[in-house]
């Protein structure tokens, strides 16, 4: 080849390459390697990552310089702007959503108060921590206030933790308000709004908190803006000529005095609006607007004829507004924009300056620092800065004795101005840079500007979070970007990796929240579906065949109280399952009056004549009882109607049949059906005459999807209905919901156990599953040993009558009120949490706990002050918002388990019913 | 791919070996170098190919329309198109929103309205060079100067070719794709120097201009207000140094990587800082460019052969324009503009004393101070994020705030080497060349793997994209 022949070139190259690559393996001291890397980590890997590029290899392409220069800054300043939510996030709340991944998580980590759509978002973020080696890592709470011989009389959290306490208590009427002052890494309210989010689901949503007026830069997401006008003359604290004397904390003047200009608030849900501005002589005015309609104009001139200051306006936002737009007139300064809800909650505030520095925040001027510090009256201050400082001190710009003292002075202001708030103190993360090889290695400085944050929260009381070691320590950087959650800058997380470090610093939030204090409840309220590999093993393997294409009917029967009898929980759940695995029919319905809740599964319901609805809850016990303990008794004449599929097209198929379930009373003549109009013959009387009324079950064939049954009483005598069903002879899902409000399982238990074994089996259900407690935990005296053992008893009688599995569900989480509005858990809440989960294992069943998935302690309360609400105003029910929110997450619970025991591999057989 | 990484020189040595295996045949040959051309551009980004091939086969079917057509009128029609299209191009991606923002910031207090949203069109990269080379071929096609007779994936080749594909230099069709037809060949002298060239660039790139630019310029052009003004003026100094070594240390991986194919690029830069006045020191600066101002944009405008005012108007056309094609943003006008006030001045008094038959050296140096100065200064706009910046950075260098520390003796060592290297005799260049090329195979490997080392140990910690990546 001439390549190697005649060409010394060719020669020189392989001989260079080979040299190059024996030196790096070679063992020889690391300086005499001309590529290092070689010999940090699998070599294949390595030489894979020399020789493709960087684009090719897993890595992001290179970027050209354009961006950076004109930014006008270094790297470490200005994050490359990047498109909002590269990443697809998983809607946790979503009913058709994938399952949760099944990962293992550590109790006390501080996610046992998630609920469960979010409780799936941490699952995903913890499997990803473990996958970059990030640590979970406590707040050092370090000590604020100490007593003459030392003692540490309150922590650096404490003002923070008792304000959480106080909501969760219901004891505060005010917000908690967090105040979160940072660098590039919070500018677009990533990190902080995993944060927010998880802060206010926890502990309630008290608004938006601080907006700008606009974008205080050209690029960025507008999430903590108003949408403003091109004109604004902008001004930042970051800029080479800040704005002297007249900003605090906020950083940004947004000013006009030529024309004027306007900005527009999304306020839905917000009812308190404050106006941050420069109150200044010869100052303008500006009109709050409303939806399009002026609300009120407020005046931004000074009282000084010389003095400008800081200055507040505030303004009560009518209920259900939905835009605020703030025009101004004349010369004015604004500063931003608080929205509250004005209910209790948490508001999180986030103030984030590109390039920002403590030194940076120390510009503002004092008394406008103090004064718009103070008006948020905030419970804590985190300040998340050192970013920049250590950008600055690898080149050797800045010295560790500047840091040093740039902090303590910025703690120092923060702590002297509102010494009721807490404050907390986060280290800079790693950052990386890139080396000639393309090798990203960790940028300098990064530890040590933790280490004298870490010496300095502790010296003035503050708490300090490690969000370095949080990260995974030295070299994290590099591995985050390998793995495509840092930015190309090696500086700036990407929306993942911000999500994950929100989770991480949320987390060591919420541990240090739980260390503070005793659990409202002595309970262990279990997350996520309890037992069901075992417990629901021959549903799960039902479930597969089904899936893989046999045609089967699977059984779900959901028995309770007003929860399951409300049907928005069960025909969610039903609507999930059925997608998936088909859908064989609504299943039954109990005889009753017309109802709402029924229309949006397309049943109706109606009675002409004079009929009398009973229910077992409040009859003695005994006697024959639908399934639901309802049963309907009309008068001679009477007529009841049940249709199914209300809207549906007239079709011929699918096949189906109709059941019809009524009582046979001795000397009574059977009642005329008609089923679609047409008269159904009259049965065979019973060989034996009756001397009881018994449950009989007719059985119509059918074909098409829309059909209706009428009843109507003889006119001589009175007919009992205890109600109908639709299946299709198609292979797929049939879920009952069996509902009485103000059923408990003792209303289940003191029923005819003859009448409900018979109807129950008669729906072939291949899993029961028991919604009952909420009602139980109401009692002041509940018998809780009387629970354990019959509702362990009545699980087993009902297993035994229809061969089916069983699932247990725990209580929603059920407050009351006292007469002056205070909150407190219901009675016998903590009995019933303790008592279901043993009664679920006696009788070999899965246990679900409703409470936990609502996240657990007082989470009726939050669920109450959503928007929209989750939880009725009851402190019992939920919303329809709140039952698809629940099913949501107890389908992806069920659809996990499945998926885990698919994975695992079928169990032997089962026959079907 | 960036070709000073080592990616870029694997990719190198593997192209290097398919090419010399099969270069004796013309379609393999062509292959080797067209698909390793379309997969180094698409290691970038591989969406703006699609434009480069709609925008060769535009220039394509225009060059085989001029070979055809007998009418001046239709070949005239016809390198009009290809003159449109590709400056459409170049209009589009790269100056549309530097428009939008001027109409917006002038027509909008008027009313008048304009598109408030950006555009955000990214340029592809290698743009600017792309449609300047293109432009070339065509026009040489109309002037004869050219062949008409390459075949389209010869011409698209000769577009993406790619040692140059990303930041030039800009090469004529006479330099480049009449060779793709000609059997290629490498002596061992040529080979060596051709991959010593590209060791000196290397060197120029990595060692010097990125600490110069990591180590100085990059945080007092961040922060001009936190030094002092001495430090201001060195970076600046430096600003000028780092441009150079960055931009002519690119150049030579690019003439050497050519040269390792059999290919010879014309120079780019002739040690500019040493011209003695502004017209030479544009004689001296990315040659490429200013050679194709010159036959592309000069000379049809009328250059040196229509009156005195006529001149100076297209000096200051060609240099506006020139300075603009560096960047969508007027500031770079503003640069181009001062170079071209300099330029007449400096033509004017020429014209009026006359060239100086053989100026003393007190003259000479002066000459050589003034023209560096301007350079120097003009190079603050060029750097500054924007103009205000750029008046943020003058003001703090006239400021006299007393004060040197920030600048570290590794910047002044490369500042001296930097000076050092581009005031040595072209010489010892030469000889080191030749030293080089006369060494065994086995002493040149180790040379080349000694200078690797050297690279990583002097070299700025962070590796920087180079600056004309952007162009």
């Amino acid at each position: 080849m001439d390549f190697l022949k005649a060409r010394s070139t060719g020669l020189t190259l392989i001989l260079t390459v080979a040299l190059a690559l024996g030196l790096s393996l070679a063992p020889v001291p690391d300086a005499f390697r001309p590529l290092p890397s070689l010999q940090r980590g699998p070599l294949h890997e390595k030489l894979v990552a020399l020789v493709l590029p960087t684009s090719m290899s897993g890595g992001r392409a290179t970027r050209p310089p354009g961006e950076v220069m004109t930014a006008g800054a270094g790297a470490a300043q200005r994050p490359p702007e990047e498109t909002e939510e590269v990443e697809q996030e998983t809607d946790a709340g979503s009913l058709v959503a994938e399952p949760l991944p099944a990962i293992p998580t550590t109790p006390g980590i501080g996610l046992e108060e998630l609920s469960a759509p979010t409780l799936a978002r941490a699952r995903e973020l913890e499997a990803l921590r473990e996958r970059m080696g990030a640590q979970h890592v406590d707040v050092e709470l370090n000590c604020r206030k100490e007593d003459p011989d030392g003692e540490c009389l309150e922590d650096g959290l404490a003002p923070f933790t008792r304000a959480l306490s106080e909501l969760r208590t219901d004891a505060r009427r005010t917000p908690v308000r967090v105040v979160h002052l940072g660098d590039s890494l919070v500018a677009s309210d990533h990190i902080t709004d995993l944060v927010r989010d998880r802060l206010q689901e926890r502990f309630g949503a008290g608004g938006k908190g601080f907006l700008f007026i606009t974008r205080p830069a050209s690029a960025g997401r507008w999430t903590r803006s108003g949408r403003g006008t091109d004109g604004w003359e902008i001004e930042r604290l970051v800029d080479s000529k800040w704005p002297k004397d007249r900003v605090g904390w906020t950083g940004v003047a947004f000013s006009t005095d030529k024309g004027s200009q306007s900005t527009r608030y999304d306020v839905e849900g917000s009812r308190v609006a404050e106006l941050f501005f420069l109150a200044q002589p010869s100052s303008g005015s500006v009109q709050f607007s409303v939806d399009g309609k002026p609300l009120q104009r407020i005046q931004t001139r000074g009282f000084s004829k010389n003095k400008s200051e800081a200055a507040f306006a505030r303004v009560t936002l009518p209920q259900g507004a939905k835009t605020l737009t703030l025009t101004t007139a004349g010369k004015v300064e604004l500063h931003g924009m608080t929205l509250e809800s004005g209910t209790p909650g948490v508001v999180y505030d986030t103030v984030g300056l590109l390039g920002g520095m403590a030194e940076v925040y120390l510009r503002a001027q004092p008394a406008a620092f103090r004064a718009q510090l103070r008006q948020r009256k905030p419970s804590l201050v985190v300040m998340m800065v050192g970013g920049n400082e250590a950008f600055f001190y690898s080149r050797d710009r800045i010295t560790l004795e500047t840091v040093r003292e740039q902090i303590r002075e910025l703690m120092s202001r923060v702590r002297a101005n509102v010494p009721s708030a807490a404050c907390l103190l986060l280290a800079p993360i790693d950052a990386g840079v890139r080396t000639m090889s393309g090798e990203v290695v960790a940028r300098r400085g990064t530890q040590e500007i933790g280490a004298i944050y870490r010496e300095e929260a502790r010296a003035a009381g503050c708490a300090f979070w490690d969000a370095y070691a949080a990260m995974g320590g030295e070299g994290s950087a590099a591995r985050w970007f390998e793995e495509g959650l840092m930015l190309d800058d090696l500086v700036h997380p990407r929306a993942r990796g911000s999500d994950l470090l929100g989770h991480l610093f949320d987390m060591s939030l919420q541990r240090a929240f739980a260390r503070s204090r005793a659990p409202l409840l002595a309970v262990a309220d279990p997350t996520g579906l309890q037992d069901a590999d075992t417990a629901l093993a021959r549903t799960f393997d039902k479930l597969r065949r089904r899936e893989s294409g046999e045609a089967l009917r699977v059984g779900f029967t959901q028995l309770g109280g007003s929860h399951t009898a409300s049907h928005y929980f069960t025909d969610a759940v039903r609507g999930v399952l059925a997608k998936r695995f088909g859908d064989a029919g609504r299943g039954f319905i109990a005889a009753g009056k017309a109802s709402s809740r029924l229309e949006p599964s397309g049943v109706t319901r109606a009675l002409e004549g004079e009929w009398n609805i009973e229910d077992a809850k409040s009859s003695p016990p005994g006697g024959p009882w639908g399934l639901t303990g309802i049963r309907a008794v009309g008068s001679p004449g009477a007529k009841l109607r049940i249709q199914f599929c209300k809207d549906c097209p007239d079709a011929k198929e699918p096949a189906g049949r109709l059941d019809l379930y009524a009582l046979d009373v001795p000397d009574t003549r059977a009642p005329d059906i008609t089923v679609d109009g047409e008269a159904m013959p009259a049965e065979a009387p019973p060989p034996e005459p009756l001397t009881a009324p018994t449950v009989r079950i007719r059985s119509f064939p059918v074909t098409g999807p829309s059909h209706t049954v009428e009843v109507t009483a003889p006119q001589d005598g009175h007919v009992t209905v205890l109600g109908a069903s639709l299946e299709y002879d198609t292979p797929g899902i049939v879920y009952d919901a069996l509902g009485l409000p103000g059923a408990t399982s003792f209303t289940l238990r003191d029923m005819d156990a003859a009448a409900v074994d018979a109807q129950l089996a008669s729906r072939r259900p291949d899993l029961l599953v028991f919604w009952y407690g909420t009602n139980e935990a109401s009692h002041p005296a509940l018998d809780t040993p009387a629970l354990r053992r019959d509702y362990t008893a009545l699980l087993k009688r009902l297993r035994q009558a229809t061969n089916a599995e069983c699932l247990v569900m725990g209580p929603t989480d059920r407050l009351a009120q006292d007469a002056n509005g205070q909150w407190s858990e219901a009675p016998s809440l903590a009995s019933v949490l303790n008592t279901l989960p043993q009664v679920a294992k006696d009788a070999g069943c899965a246990y679900w706990s409703p409470r936990a998935a609502m996240g657990g302690e007082r989470s009726m309360l939050r669920w109450q002050r959503m928007q929209p609400a989750l939880g009725h105003a009851d402190g019992v029910h939920l919303t329809p918002e709140g039952y698809a929110r629940l099913a949501g997450a107890f389908a992806r619970e069920l659809l996990t388990a499945y998926e885990a025991h698919k994975k695992a591999g079928p169990t032997s057989r089962v026959e079907d019913n | 791919m960036l070709s000073h990484s080592v990616q870029y020189l694997v990719f190198v040595i593997a192209v290097f070996a398919l090419y010399w295996a099969v270069h004796r045949h013309y379609w393999p040959r062509l292959g080797v170098l067209l698909v390793a051309s379309l997969f180094f551009y698409a290691a970038f980004t591989p969406f703006p190919i699609l434009i480069f091939l709609v925008g060769v086969t535009v220039d394509h079917l225009c060059v085989k329309g001029m070979a055809r057509a007998q009418s001046p009128g239709l070949r005239k029609a016809l390198v009009t198109v290809s003159v449109v299209s590709n400056l459409s191009l170049l209009a589009g991606f790269k100056y549309l929103e530097m428009l939008r923002q001027t109409a917006l910031s002038l027509l909008a207090p008027w009313g008048i309205e304009v598109r408030a949203e950006p555009f955000n069109l990214l340029m592809p990269v290698g743009l600017s060079f792309f449609v300047f080379q293109a432009i070339s071929y065509t026009v040489d096609v109309y002037r004869g100067k050219a062949s008409a007779e390459h075949s389209f994936l010869e011409h698209l080749l000769y577009l993406m070719f790619f040692p140059r594909v990303v930041s030039g230099p800009i090469v004529r069709a006479s330099e480049l794709m009449v060779h793709f037809r000609q059997t290629p060949g490498l002596t061992p002298e040529a080979g060596g120097h051709a991959l010593f060239r590209i060791a000196v660039g290397l060197v120029k790139k990595l060692v010097i201009a990125d600490v110069l630019g990591a180590g100085l310029v990059d945080p007092v052009f961040a922060a001009p207000e936190k030094y002092a003004s001495a430090e201001c003026i060195v970076a600046a100094v430096a600003y000028t140094f780092e441009l150079y070594y960055d931009f002519s240390g690119y150049s030579d991986i690019a003439i050497g990587v050519a040269a390792l194919f059999g290919f010879k690029f014309p120079e780019n830069f002739n040690r500019p800082y040493l011209a003695k006045n502004i017209g030479e020191f544009w004689n001296r600066w990315h040659l490429s460019l200013s050679t194709w101002l010159r036959d592309y944009l000069y000379r049809p405008l009328g250059g040196n052969r229509v009156s005195k005012p006529r001149v100076l108007f297209n000096l200051m056309t060609v240099m506006v324009l020139g300075g603009l094609w560096h960047g969508a943003d007027w500031r770079f006008a503003v640069w181009g503009l001062v170079h071209g006030v300099a330029l007449c001045i400096s033509r004017c008094w020429e014209w009026s004393v006359g060239k100086p038959e053989s100026p003393g050296v007190p003259r000479l140096a002066l000459g050589m101070l003034a023209t560096f100065t301007i350079v120097v200064l003009t190079r603050v706009v060029f750097r500054a994020a924007d103009m205000a910046h750029a008046g943020e950075f003058y003001e703090r260098m006239m400021a006299g705030v007393p004060g040197i520390a920030n600048v570290s003796p590794l910047v002044w060592g490369m500042l001296a080497a930097a000076v050092f290297f581009h005031v040595v005799p072209m010489k010892l260049y030469t000889v080191s060349s030749e030293l080089f090329v006369r060494m065994p195979v086995p002493v040149r490997a180790t040379a080349l793997v000694l200078v690797g080392l050297g690279i990583r140990h002097l070299s700025a910690v962070e590796t920087r994209p180079y600056v004309y990546l952007q162009f």
